[in-house]
């Protein structure tokens, strides 16, 4: 879990690489590139279920067009969350989720 | 001269590097702590984009796409290179990166030293590939519209990570939750900034695109009624006064309505 925010972090590549040899240089690719895929599933999972109500394609909440399942109750899907821009705001409260839970990441003002 | 004025203000305010593409974020986020270096970023971002963009145009176009080698010679007619472009692409970007490096250590070391190693990243910034690659698929013309679209673009980004130093230079003295501080709020104001920049995409097609909308809505009830009301039509065409029939035609779409 310390390898999240990676595009954060990314520049500590090239630094941990200079100073550790090939193996663990590349255990810490891999751990970055997991971390990275990790976040990005996260992040098209909230996205695509608040956004558009489906997750893979598999409408999980409902017909939005015939009002079945929690559509029936009133629930509208947030196409808001479909936009590029909200993609930093989904990251903005990993962050935040991420920092309370790992108060050493908290940085100083 | 018209287009020039297009491509100017689309690649800063419509196809933001920032707000539109999300390229060079990484550089925009770590070096918008403070505006001075911030503007030293900026200004080198611009000027490599100014140099990279027209000259990559002169590759692209006298030597990577198809049938670019003519003027070698008839036999060299058929050859496409577009394969090599990321490669030469690149080669030119590090190229102009080493120069300002160079250059920017020899005249502001100040400037060097707080820009770290952000200033030999430029030349993976994919801002900059980014502004080549899309004046190769964007398909610009001239040498001079692609000297435009690099210095504009480099001009869009330059003003996004200065709006985010400022408003982080700001936003150290406001209350912030703890968790949040630096990078987190920083996501969020530029996702916010984003959706703001997203209003400028109406500012040179909104009068072109809302017209003929206008016109289809209004002309397919009277098509559907001419028929039904086929006296009223001929009264019209015997009357043949462009007054009187745009005159009749809301009268005609109120007798649908009831």
């Amino acid at each position: 879990m310390g390898l999240l925010s990676p595009t954060v972090l990314s520049w500590d590549v090239e630094a941990f690489a200079l100073a550790n040899g090939p193996k663990r240089s590349f255990l810490d690719g891999i751990g970055n590139a997991a971390g990275y895929g990790f976040i990005l599933v996260v992040i098209g999972f909230f996205r695509e279920l608040l956004g558009s109500g489906t997750l893979l394609g598999i409408k999980v909440l409902g017909d939005p067009i015939e009002k079945t399942g929690l559509y029936a109750f009133g629930y509208e899907n947030n196409g808001f969350m479909l936009l590029s821009p909200m993609a930093l705001i989904v990251v903005g409260i990993i962050i935040w989720v991420q920092r309370s839970r790992n108060p050493a990441l908290i940085e100083e003002n | 001269m018209l287009e020039h004025i297009e491509l100017f203000f689309k690649s800063i305010f419509i196809d933001n590097m920032v707000f539109a593409t999300f390229l060079g974020m990484c550089s925009y986020l770590a070096v918008s702590k403070k505006v001075t270096t911030a503007v030293g970023l900026g200004a080198a971002v611009i000027f490599v984009l100014a140099v990279t963009v027209p000259l990559n145009w002169l590759l692209d176009q006298y030597l990577l796409r198809d049938g670019a080698l003519a003027w070698l010679g008839p036999e060299y007619a058929d050859y496409n290179l577009s394969f090599l472009s990321f490669i030469l692409f690149i080669a030119t970007i590090a190229t102009m990166v080493q120069l300002v490096e160079i250059v920017v250590e020899k005249f502001s070391p100040s400037l060097y030293n707080s820009l770290g190693i952000f200033l030999p990243l430029i030349a993976v910034n994919c801002a900059i590939l980014g502004g080549s690659l899309f004046m190769q698929s964007r398909d610009i013309q001239t040498l001079g519209l692609a000297f435009n679209y690099g210095l504009s673009s480099g001009i869009g980004w330059f003003l996004a990570i200065l709006a985010i130093a400022a408003i982080r230079e700001k936003i150290r003295y406001s209350n912030v939750p703890a968790p949040l501080r630096g990078l987190g709020i920083t996501f969020i104001i530029t996702g916010l900034m984003a959706i703001g920049f997203m209003s400028f995409g109406g500012m040179l097609t909104g009068g072109d695109e809302a017209a003929p909308q206008e016109e289809v809505v209004a002309v397919a009830p009277t098509q559907e009624v001419s028929g039904l009301t086929a006296d009223a039509t001929q009264q019209d065409l015997t009357q043949k006064e462009n007054g009187t029939v745009q005159e009749e035609t809301p009268a005609t779409n109120n007798l649908i309505n009831e």
